[in-house]
């Protein structure tokens, strides 16, 4: 890492949430909102939620965020608020494909400052203490665009459920989603909350729907 | 619960009550009181509280302020030497102490009892003593949602130790994360513990001592501010706490006064340990998880130091 900075300096610390406050809001309405383009630490990957690669991937991730922020926070580089975990899912029909076939994309977003040597240095920092053969997140820029967004207050099983209630509600907007382009930021811990309490916050990129859909 | 235990946890502590009573002009430190409770000294503050419904501190200052209540009413000496007697600094203090107890300034306290014929150490107002340790234990609003038993390997960890209120302790957790990253050891699940060794409600702010602690394998040296230390090993009563930080004293409180006796645990003599399940700068406060752990031996017959 680079540590020509004054290691001594207390970098201000990034609140991402700050700049798209809906995109985190725990509000239980339907949000609708537009946000710019984001930068992520992200992993894809193919199998049943929870399983072991699902598993590998988050821990991937946490492992990565975390030592990411202190190391620069450390070198007096940069401080940001880690937030919480987001997927994106593939473009597949979950009622017709085997969960073990789910196709996923786990995401943290970071400050767009955050460089792709400084996750390369982040990938050796860890590699050489725990001996892992980790592959490091890439970082990835997401696209910005208009949201419909829903609190999802209970299992994941059940997160259909609020999917149907978001295309509803696109409906009656005129909207229409855009293809593979749902997210879920998870703010709960399923391995410590009730599936009961877990909260979900669902986001579906909608856009106008187009004139050839009207006929 | 055990009566029997039950039972046990309320002797103990009332014979340090009656101890204070009798030693009210002494300085009652909380190594001294533990002693006389037969309680390890890392337990007794939160063991006290949990019976007696207030904390060791606020214990003796209201048996002072009580006692000065008496003076006021059958002496005529003046009101700044019952403050001193009552351990204030200065008359000021003692006044407004004396009316948050009273509701009366000691003047009028003690005018209006002199010129109520008969009137008793009811006094005037509202005012009444309570200060007889309740038969019951006090009712606990918890969140325990779970509580196991877990037997703990030693853990050696590196710890950064902060001094002052436990709601500042953020700034040991960033200083040992700091040192912690570029060494790896943030990667692939790192265990954490929090050591709150001290009753805020009793000790002075600046003297409140906390351990932010990281476990870490054996190569690893002290440096600078970073100690060295272990966690004991052994049996530990495991509770999962949701919610608040601060409403961490309610489920100690539950856990000490009532599930330990109940199930003929006795506190060791070590420090409980926190283990924080989420970030608290990510997470809203209602949905915070954390696990409250407690160092115990099955207890034997007989008083035992626990």
């Amino acid at each position: 890492m680079n540590k020509e900075k004054n290691c001594n300096e207390t970098p201000a610390v990034i609140d991402l949430r700050k700049q798209t406050r809906e995109a985190y809001s725990g509000s239980k309405k339907l949000l609708d909102y537009e946000s710019g383009e984001i930068v992520c630490l992200s992993v894809s990957g193919i199998g049943k939620p929870g399983g072991e690669a699902y598993a590998d991937a988050i821990q991937t991730l946490y492992s990565f965020v975390y030592t990411l922020k202190f190391t620069l926070k450390g070198a007096g580089l940069l401080d940001f608020k880690i937030l919480p975990l987001e997927c994106k899912w593939g473009d597949f029909d979950p009622a017709t494909t085997s969960a073990e076939d789910w196709s996923w994309t786990l995401q943290i977003r970071v400050p767009p400052e955050v460089t792709e040597k400084q996750i390369d240095d982040t990938a050796r920092i860890i590699q050489e203490r725990k001996g892992l053969e980790l592959t490091p997140p890439e970082r990835v820029i997401e696209n910005g665009g208009r949201w419909l967004q829903l609190l999802h207050l209970g299992p994941y099983e059940k997160l259909g459920e609020t999917y149907s209630l978001l295309m509803k509600e696109a409906e009656q907007r005129n909207l229409q989603p855009v293809s593979g382009r749902h997210r879920e930021a998870y703010l709960s811990d399923p391995r410590r909350v009730a599936p009961e309490k877990l909260k979900t916050l669902v986001r579906l990129c909608v856009e106008e729907k187009r004139r050839d859909f009207e006929l | 619960m055990n009566p029997d235990t039950r039972n046990d946890h309320i002797r103990r502590v009332r014979r340090v009550s009656e101890y204070i009573r009798n030693n009210l002009d002494e300085e009652l430190t909380l190594d001294k009181l533990s002693r006389e409770a037969h309680f390890s000294p890392f337990h007794f503050h939160r063991i006290f509280k949990a019976v007696v419904g207030e904390s060791v501190m606020a214990h003796i200052r209201r048996l002072r302020l009580e006692r000065a209540t008496r003076h006021l009413k059958k002496t005529r000496g003046p009101v700044i030497r019952i403050a001193l007697d009552a351990g204030y600094e200065t008359p000021e203090a003692f006044c407004r102490a004396f009316k948050t107890l009273t509701g009366f300034s000691p003047s009028s306290f003690r005018k209006a009892i002199q010129q109520t014929p008969g009137s008793d150490l009811g006094g005037p107002g509202k005012f009444s003593f309570h200060d007889e340790i309740k038969q019951d234990l006090p009712s606990i609003e918890r969140n325990v949602m779970d509580i196991k038993i877990e037997n703990w390997e030693l853990r050696k960890v590196a710890f950064v130790r902060h001094l002052g209120p436990y709601e500042e302790c953020g700034t040991a957790w960033d200083r040992i994360c700091t040192w912690a990253a570029p060494k790896g050891l943030l990667a692939g699940g790192p265990e954490m513990f929090g050591i709150s060794y001290d009753d805020p409600e009793t000790t002075p702010p600046e003297k409140i001592r906390y351990d932010a602690c990281l476990r870490v394998e054996d190569d690893i040296e002290p440096e600078e501010d970073i100690g060295l230390q272990e966690i004991a090993g052994g049996t530990y009563v495991v509770a999962t706490h949701e919610g608040s930080y601060a409403d961490f004293s309610q489920t100690y409180s539950y856990l000490y006064a009532d599930y330990i006796p109940a199930n003929q645990w006795e506190c060791r003599d070590a420090p409980c340990v926190e283990i924080y399940l989420n970030d608290p700068n990510s997470t809203p406060p209602e949905d915070l998880v954390s696990l409250l752990c407690i160092p115990v031996t099955k207890k034997t017959s007989g008083e035992v130091s626990g």
